[in-house]
């Protein structure tokens, strides 16, 4: 397994005020696969792929990626296992404004040292007559494949994506969605997409259902339905 | 709604606590400066005045020879004049110098510090600052001229404020110079026996109607006067030295009429008796040519005085006879020495006529010689030795006048401070309108006017302003603040205790201004910042400048990415040089203070090559054989407004002392450098000096600069000032030596010695410290404060991307590259511009802040100092960030998933 979650936990708040959001979470995916994590608002997901990127301390549990424990580490040991590993795409793109399209995917290029040919990548999500531009400039499916395209740079082994289209119209998303069926085919990404867009799901390899900070139902699909035949995106 | 928003004020407070801290930090600190500086000054310029009323200030005094008779002061007082004798000797003893008069009754009179006037004889009060510096109190026995007197109080008097011995001294030495105050019995029984030299004979003098200073100077000079009639021996030795030439020619004119007259009278006795002598002679002749008739009459012929030469003739050429020959040679001479007596005796009345004229002539020339030689001499000695108006007067006022300038530089600091305060609070406003604006937009969405919105943001830094004012003021006017900046003037100056005063303007200024400033800013700034709709508050929109498309692709990353935020936090940048500018020109003016004062020291301790200076007042004849001989005038010359002794050294070809070669001619000088830098002169300037006593002015032309920096000095040839101020050849009235020379005290006005000059060099240090340790630190917390708050400002602002980068796995090595480390750059090119501009700036603004000052102005640093104060400012800005760093890993990868921009 690459990523395996064993009972995972996590809680919010102070002694009198506690809101435990992961109640033991259970979760493994395979290299190369796309996982889309599915739930209600408040179920937990977020705060799972979170847990899974370093970003939020674990209470309990354990967290491996590629086989290495991430419970536990010191913040810059998950710094470290952020910049070597993982990549990131967010909901509201979270773009550098005073950054040019280029620059902001040379801020990831920078940590790696071997990162994917920037104009080829540029190119291939479209951006070359945008790669001068300012986020502000750009139309939100424009500055989401900047998004893609500085998680990609570094060639991460594992691309964390919080609810990638959930800001963009449908037209958009599928072209967004495309697109992260393209990379994981070229690249063998490993992806974990957080979302609460049913039809996702049918183009992923795994699914994960998330209720009340615990894993309810998780599947493998045994025919996947390529992005751009998804239905009601 | 307006009572929600407001609950939002102190978790705001609460929230940006060490922001708020730090910019009410700055308000106070601009605010104590201010007041601390400017109500210290009012303090001394309103003591002055209210004490200047009560001690009834001089209007001006003036010293004479003699003392005015009863008449001549009725005289004076008859014009509405008040004048009042304040006579005065000086008791020297160890070094030390006691100047000891009478207590005043009706003008400057004492102020008392401690104790009482003196009631009766063998009490007195001792000066307040020679008390201190010698540890005098009240109750103490000190010895004044073989009499022990009681101390029974210490005071000041409002014409000794600068208590310097001599006017033309320039600092203070309180430890060797005081005035004693006795009863007038007490000051009688003390010069009782005494010769006239002993005292100075000063008047002090108020005008009370339409009749000037002037009109009572030129009233004193024509009064009568004969200076036969001062009983100082040296005053006479010298006035008779100096009238030495004039009797010689009033002696040798003399003796010319005399022995004219006596000519004259001689010739008449001559002429008395020519007619004897013709008389005699015409009888031998007639005696003669009576004998010659007789012995002619045989050849029938009568000789007379007119034809015995023809009759003779006759007779011999009929007779060929040889006795008629030799009658005729005898009658010729006869008749030759008879015309000679003639010729005499007119030539004895032509002398007589010649020497009566003569003699008219010479008593003519005596008349006219003694008439010019009165006029002449009249104008050189009358009575008067010293008039001088109050206004001219460095004694009096001095600490008023001082404090003028510092009261003007606190009211400009102010206002640099709110102009710092302004950006600043710009900043903030800015970053916490972008910070908040999607709730801005979401609260107009639903109804909130802009105007409760303006009035919610302006609250806060409203009422830190005001609070800082307050502060700044409260600090300012505390005694603690005031004391310390009126410990320099009470350390230095002889003056009353001033009371606070609390000026209302200060009080405005202080406690009004920095609120009122913060509501424009805030005003303009935040209503610019909610023009914008609902919708684009909501969403965060924010305007690109023109400026942030500049193509950076030949940067590496990191190059760019610091560009690029510099670029987006312009502002920021903009406002750290600018909190650099103002405090480096601080910064600056209190390093200027300080060099000046290291700088006077220094110079006047190197350049002061003698140990024994003797300023003569009667100089002798002969030079001591130790001493080099100078010539020395003081004039005066103006700079902004203030009149500045400048003293003109007559120096000899090789002076020992001075390193000065000033070239022959009386129009040419050596200047000194402290001379050149204070008037900005170069080789070939006309430098006109004026002598205020005498309403003239003397224009010269610089003909070279002197290495010498004691005092405003400046140089010429002796003998070519001998010239131009009409001495004698071999005139000298300073006399300087390696070792102490046996001069008569009676010849002598003072003796300044090396140790005295650099005591006094140090004193200016002494009492600038304050104010420098004030400037300077002040300087280095306000460049502190506003380089961290701007800073913090900026990582605040940058929250967002720093834990962006940190989800993407940036370290913190490299977190603080990308978002501080371009500040460096900020802050050394800054430095780098600002250390210079703020000198070229302070050191044209710094010999405004000592036109008062006779001296140089030699501000240059060591170069040294330049690169230490550029380490100094990367120092701080590296303890900045440091402390900022704590900051920088305080914001966590999460936030980025909280908040977008």
């Amino acid at each position: 397994m690459y990523l395996e979650v064993k009972g995972l936990k996590k809680k919010y708040g102070n002694s009198s005020n506690t809101v435990q959001v992961l109640k033991g979470i259970e979760l493994s995916v395979q290299k190369g696969q796309m996982c889309v994590i599915q739930g209600t608002s408040g179920s937990g997901k977020s705060t799972l792929l979170n847990c899974i990127g370093g970003l939020e301390t674990i209470d309990e549990g354990s967290v491996k990626v590629s086989g290495k424990e991430i419970f536990g580490l010191s913040p810059s040991a998950l710094s470290d296992y952020r910049r070597d590993n993982l990549g990131f795409i967010f909901q509201f793109y979270n773009l550098v404004p005073n950054l040019t399209v280029r620059e902001n995917i040379k801020v990831c290029e920078y940590l790696t040292s071997s990162p994917l040919d920037i104009d080829e990548l540029i190119k291939t999500l479209g951006l070359t007559e945008h790669q001068n531009k300012f986020p502000s400039q750009l139309s939100g499916g424009q500055q989401q494949r900047c998004a893609i395209a500085r998680a990609l740079i570094k060639n991460p082994k594992l691309l964390l994506c919080d609810e990638p289209t959930g800001a963009l119209d449908s037209a958009t998303s599928r072209d967004i969605l495309i697109l992260l069926e393209e990379i994981n085919a070229k690249y063998g990404t490993t992806m974990l997409i957080v979302t609460h867009n049913n039809s996702i799901k049918d183009m992923v390899h795994k699914v994960v259902f998330v209720k009340d900070g615990l894993v309810v139902k998780q599947y493998e699909n045994k025919t996947r339905v390529p992005a751009a035949e998804l239905e009601d995106l | 709604m307006k009572r929600v928003l407001n609950k939002r004020i102190l978790r705001d407070l609460r929230h940006n606590f060490v922001r708020y801290a730090a910019l009410f930090l700055l308000v106070v600190l601009g605010m104590y400066i201010v007041t601390s500086m400017v109500a210290s000054s009012e303090n001394v310029i309103q003591g002055t005045i209210e004490k200047n009323g009560i001690n009834r200030v001089e209007d001006g005094e003036f010293s004479v020879f003699v003392p005015l008779t009863d008449k001549q002061l009725d005289e004076i007082r008859s014009n509405d004049v008040e004048i009042e004798e304040i006579f005065n000797f000086d008791f020297s003893e160890n070094g030390k110098v006691i100047r000891v008069t009478k207590v005043r009754e009706n003008i400057d009179r004492i102020e008392i510090k401690e104790g009482r006037l003196p009631e009766a004889d063998g009490e007195a009060v001792i000066e307040q600052r020679y008390a201190e510096e010698n540890g005098i109190s009240t109750g103490d026995e000190i010895n004044i001229s073989g009499k022990l007197l009681t101390v029974c109080g210490t005071g000041c008097v409002p014409d000794y404020d600068m208590p310097i011995r001599k006017i033309s001294d320039t600092a203070v030495e309180s430890s060797n110079f005081g005035i004693a105050f006795v009863t007038a019995s007490m000051y009688d029984e003390f010069i009782s026996g005494k010769s006239q030299k002993a005292q100075e004979y000063t008047y002090a003098y108020r005008l009370n109607g339409d009749y000037t200073a002037d009109d009572l100077k030129n009233a004193i000079k024509d009064m009568e006067f004969d200076y036969h009639d001062v009983d100082d021996e040296y005053f006479q030795d010298y006035i008779s030295d100096s009238l030495g030439k004039k009797d010689e020619l009033l002696d040798g004119i003399q003796e010319l009429v005399d022995g004219s007259a006596e000519l004259r009278d001689g010739l008449a006795d001559i002429k008395d008796h020519s007619s004897e002598l013709t008389d005699g002679a015409s009888d031998i002749f007639e005696l003669y040519l009576d004998q010659a008739n007789s012995a002619v009459s045989a050849f029938g012929i009568t000789l007379t005085k007119d034809n015995y030469a023809s009759e003779l003739d006759k007779a011999i050429a009929a007779t060929n006879s040889s006795e008629l020959s030799a009658l005729k040679e005898r009658l010729g001479q006869l008749s030759e020495f008879l015309g000679g007596t003639k010729d005499y005796t007119d030539g004895v009345d032509e002398a007589y006529d010649g020497s009566e004229e003569l003699a008219d002539g010479m008593t003519e020339l005596q008349d006219k010689t003694n008439e010019i030689s009165e006029e002449y001499f009249d104008g050189q000695i009358d009575n008067l030795t010293m008039f001088l108006k109050a206004g001219d007067n460095p004694r009096i006022n001095a600490a008023s006048n001082e404090r003028v300038v510092n009261k003007n530089m606190g009211l400009l600091a102010g206002v640099v401070v709110m102009i710092l305060f302004m950006y600043v609070i710009s900043v903030f406003v800015v970053h916490q309108i972008q910070s908040e604006s999607s709730v801005i937009g979401a609260l107009y969405a639903l109804g909130i006017k802009k105007k409760d919105l303006i009035t919610h943001y302006l609250r806060l830094p409203t009422i830190i302003a005001l609070l800082g004012g307050i502060a700044g003021a409260a600090i300012g006017f505390s005694s603690f603040a005031v004391n310390s900046q009126m410990s320099q003037i009470y350390s230095y100056y002889s003056v009353p205790e001033y009371k606070n005063v609390y000026p209302v303007y200060l009080l405005i200024y202080c406690i009004v201004m920095p609120p009122v400033t913060a509501i424009i800013v805030n005003y303009i700034v935040i209503n610019k910042k909610l023009s914008r709709t609902a919708l684009s508050l909501i969403r965060n929109e924010q305007k690109e400048s023109s400026i942030s498309n500049i193509d950076l692709r030949k940067f590496s990353f990191i190059r760019s990415f610091q560009i690029r935020q510099l670029l987006r936090e312009l502002r920021i940048a903009f406002t750290v040089v600018l909190g650099m500018f103002i405090s480096m020109l601080i910064f600056m003016i209190g390093m200027n203070s300080l060099t000046l004062c290291l700088n006077v020291k220094n110079e006047t301790q190197a350049d002061t090559k003698y140990n024994y200076m003797y300023y003569m007042k009667y100089p002798e004849k002969e030079l001591p054989a130790e001493g080099e001989a100078v010539y020395t005038e003081t004039l005066s010359k103006e700079y902004q407004g203030y009149s500045l002794d400048v003293n003109i050294f007559g120096i000899g070809g090789s002076s020992k002392y001075f390193r000065a070669e000033p070239a022959k001619g009386k129009n040419k000088l050596a200047v000194s450098k402290s001379v050149q830098q204070k008037y900005s002169l170069s080789v070939g300037d006309k430098f006109v000096l004026t002598d205020s006593a005498n309403d003239m002015d003397y224009a010269f032309t610089v003909d070279s600069i002197a290495d010498y920096s004691a005092g405003l000095a400046v140089f010429m040839d002796i003998d070519s000032m001998r010239e131009l101020f009409g001495r004698e050849d071999d005139f000298y009235n300073t006399i300087f030596s390696d070792n102490k020379l046996d001069i008569e005290e009676g010849r002598l006005y003072s003796v300044t010695t090396k140790e005295d000059i650099d005591h006094s060099s140090e004193v200016f240090l002494s009492m600038m410290r304050p104010t420098q340790v004030m400037l300077l630190s002040v300087s280095v917390v306000i460049f502190f404060v506003v380089m961290y708050l701007m800073l913090k400002v900026m990582i605040d602002r940058a929250s967002f991307g720093i834990s962006l980068v940190k989800v993407f796995g940036y370290r913190m090595n490299e977190v603080r590259k990308l978002y501080i480390n371009g500040y460096m750059f900020v802050v050394a090119i800054g430095a780098l511009i600002c250390i210079p501009l703020t000198k070229c700036i302070a050191d044209k603004i710094y010999p405004n802040i000592i036109s008062n000052t006779a001296c140089g102005v030699n501000i240059r640093f060591p170069l040294y100092v330049y690169p230490l104060i550029f380490v100094g400012v990367m120092v701080i800005y590296f303890i900045i960030i440091t402390l900022l760093v704590n900051r920088l890993k305080k914001i966590s990868p999460t936030e980025v998933l909280k908040n977008r921009e």
